[in-house]
């Protein structure tokens, strides 16, 4: 099914290139190359689809337990700004203590401002639609605040950037001529715990059982109070592990422009993933081959980028739409009928 | 510092300002709040704004007319709502995933119409709309520079308060609203239609919001700038809970959110000490804190979010 609503989502975005004077075709083909034209752009492209992973996961695991982080962004900026801070405050480390040392602290500062929604639902009631939007904003000027004042680079010619982290901080490149790093690995083990977690462990069950009905899972003997906040700080850990992912593998400075935005992309991983840890690997080198694809198409023919987020939120569009039990009732009547008349 | 804030809270200049910064979260909320009595949930308000900021330059800059411009937005917005909409109601789906889908259309959207029109450098300055004297009342001391001259969105927005209270509040179609997004069911059986209340309700909110969202692209900054919305969307979805689904409840909420903004604003020229980037927090840190405090026993309609299916 999410391959239909991909498929139809390509075909409205040819049309909005259509209408902007792109040829549709010329379109999806600079876009192919740029995706996947060579070594390099797939390394890229599955470079890119590391933080989607990752802060997809982050998206789809508290979705199980009824709760909709729509805050990734922001737990990508304190993870990545925790990590940082573990990278540049301990120099001298060996690789095999210290790169440890940041993943942790990646996930721990995405685990903390994730749990402070997840705090706020379960002991105030409050919507975490509005908690999540506020902390991420709150987040981006905090990392803005300290790459322009203590943490900014005195020899970085006057940007808002981080010094370089050391190289024992570094995500190691694993494939050489693809250039892809670490993060790919780490991101795709993290799925395949998410998956152990979600259906093979009682706290995964706790997670599924609170999002069918908080009150049914008290019955049961579960506290949905605990389960929200633990699998919020799980989700925003994940997010966070996004961020660290990203300054460590890719960028190898904390900035406060290094996340292109991948918080929101997320979201649509996760839900036109449709919740799974395979569906959110799987949905999430599709859409970073799409932002890859986009910034190809935007060097070689000047196609706006942000023809990725159009296709982006149409997928996701008719995935929910393909779900609806209103088209499946009408279908099922159609395809009744059509069996009743030749019968 | 603290001599320093008790003068800005007295000054004309702030409060001014804070009614100013109050129309877009109030013209939203107001719309959601109509909504949401009729049961249908918008997280889309944040892209019917940003819709609506756009569709406000577009409008000006084509007829070079802010009011061909604030038309514009309005249409913007309830394109959105109409989307918004045929999914919740007709196709009965999760509304509140919608509504993200939605956002992220409407960021992706915007920016690439904004590259399209007006290329990636040039910032296009459009006409937008500036202070409208009231005759005579603007020459009150006080409450003239305060309250009547202001510009023609905000007397606008002010005014939908007294509308939509009495249409909600004190007519039959406001009771059969209020009935659809509490027991529609019960609605439906007397005569009402659930589909077609919702989908008025949803459009109205559309209309509120893309006006709300022409605040930023016609009062504020006369031109188009990308996610300029900055969340004000998510803003107006506390200050409908906080505001419990009331419209002069809503205006008081819009007016302590809208004095966040303007203290953010302020503050950087008073030079209190606080860092600019922390300023620009300050509005978010703001709402999250009055969200959280103030939200107390909110009810909201008891079919809030639920899809309404005839079997």
């Amino acid at each position: 099914m999410p391959l239909l609503a991909i498929l139809a989502a390509l075909a409205v975005g040819g049309g909005v290139m259509a209408i902007s004077g792109i040829n549709p075709w010329e379109g999806y083909v600079a876009m192919a190359r740029g995706a996947f034209g060579g070594p390099s752009r797939i390394g890229v492209t599955v470079t890119k689809a590391t933080p989607l992973i990752l802060a997809g996961l982050g998206v789809a695991l508290p979705f199980r337990c009824g709760l909709l982080n729509i805050g990734g962004e922001g737990q990508i900026y304190i993870g990545a700004l925790t990590a940082t801070l573990v990278a540049l405050g301990l120099p001298g480390l060996p690789l095999a203590l210290h790169l440890p040392l940041v993943i942790l602290a990646g996930f721990v500062g995405g685990a903390v401002w994730g749990g402070i929604p997840g705090f706020l639902r379960a002991r105030f009631k409050l919507n975490e639609l509005i908690t999540t939007i506020m902390l991420g904003y709150i987040a981006f000027w905090i990392v803005s605040y300290l790459v322009h004042g203590v943490m900014k680079d005195p020899q970085g010619g006057g940007y808002p950037w981080s010094v370089r982290i050391p190289d024992s901080a570094i995500l190691p490149i694993i494939l050489r001529g693809y250039r892809i790093n670490l993060g790919f690995i780490l991101a795709l083990v993290c799925a395949a715990l998410a998956h152990l977690v979600l259906w093979h462990t009682a706290f995964g069950f706790e997670m599924r059982a609170v999002g069918a009905g908080p009150l049914a899972a008290r019955l049961a003997g579960i506290n949905p109070e605990r389960t929200t906040v633990l699998t919020f700080a799980l989700g925003g850990g994940l997010a966070g592990l996004a961020g660290m992912a990203e300054v460590m593998g890719v960028q190898y400075r904390l900035s406060d422009f290094f996340s292109p935005g991948y918080g929101w992309d997320a979201i649509v991983v996760a839900l036109a993933g449709q919740s799974s840890p395979v569906g959110v690997v799987l949905v999430g080198l599709f859409f970073g081959a799409l932002r890859n694809g986009a910034e190809g198409a935007s060097r070689s023919i000047a196609m706006p980028t942000s023809i990725s987020l159009i296709i982006q939120a149409l997928t996701l569009l008719f995935v929910v739409g393909s779900n609806s039990v209103v088209l499946r009732r009408a279908w099922e009547r159609r395809v009744r009928r059509r069996v009743g008349d030749s019968g | 510092m603290w001599e320093i804030l008790a003068r800005l809270f007295l000054s004309i200049d702030f409060l001014s300002a804070s009614i100013r910064f109050s129309t877009p979260l109030l013209g939203a909320s107001l719309g959601e709040s109509i909504s949401e009595r009729a049961g249908v949930v918008n997280v889309s308000l944040e892209g019917m704004m940003l819709c609506g900021a756009l569709g406000g330059v577009l409008g000006s800059y084509y007829t070079g007319s802010p009011w061909a411009g604030m038309l514009c937005a309005i249409l913007a917005g309830m394109l959105v709502a109409l989307i918004q909409a045929v999914f919740s109601v007709t196709l009965a789906v999760n509304q509140v995933v919608v509504g993200i889908a939605l956002n992220i259309g409407s960021i992706g959207l915007t920016t690439y119409v904004s590259r399209a029109v007006f290329g990636l450098t040039e910032r296009v300055q459009v006409t937008g709309f500036g202070p409208l004297r009231i005759p005579f009342l603007s020459d009150l001391p006080v409450v003239g520079p305060l309250l009547f001259s202001q510009s023609a969105p905000v007397y606008i927005t002010y005014f939908m308060v007294l509308v939509l209270g009495f249409l909600l509040m004190r007519t039959e179609h406001g009771l059969g609203l209020r009935a659809v997004g509490e027991h529609p069911e019960a609605a439906a059986s007397v005569g009402i239609s659930v589909t077609r209340t919702r989908y008025l309700a949803v459009l109205v909110c559309g209309a509120l919001s893309g006006l709300a969202g022409s605040f930023f692209s016609l009062v504020q900054l006369n031109t188009f700038v990308e996610s300029m919305t900055g969340g004000r969307g998510f803003i107006a979805l506390a200050v409908v809970v906080v505001g419990k689904w009331t419209p002069w409840r809503l205006a008081l909420v819009a007016l302590l959110f809208g004095m966040l903004d303007a203290l953010a604003l302020h503050a950087q020229a008073l030079a209190i000490g606080l860092p600019y980037h922390l300023l620009l927090a300050l509005p978010y840190l703001g709402a999250l804190l009055v969200y959280a405090g103030l939200v107390g026993q909110a009810r909201p309609p008891a079919a809030l979010a639920q899809p309404f299916i005839r079997d």
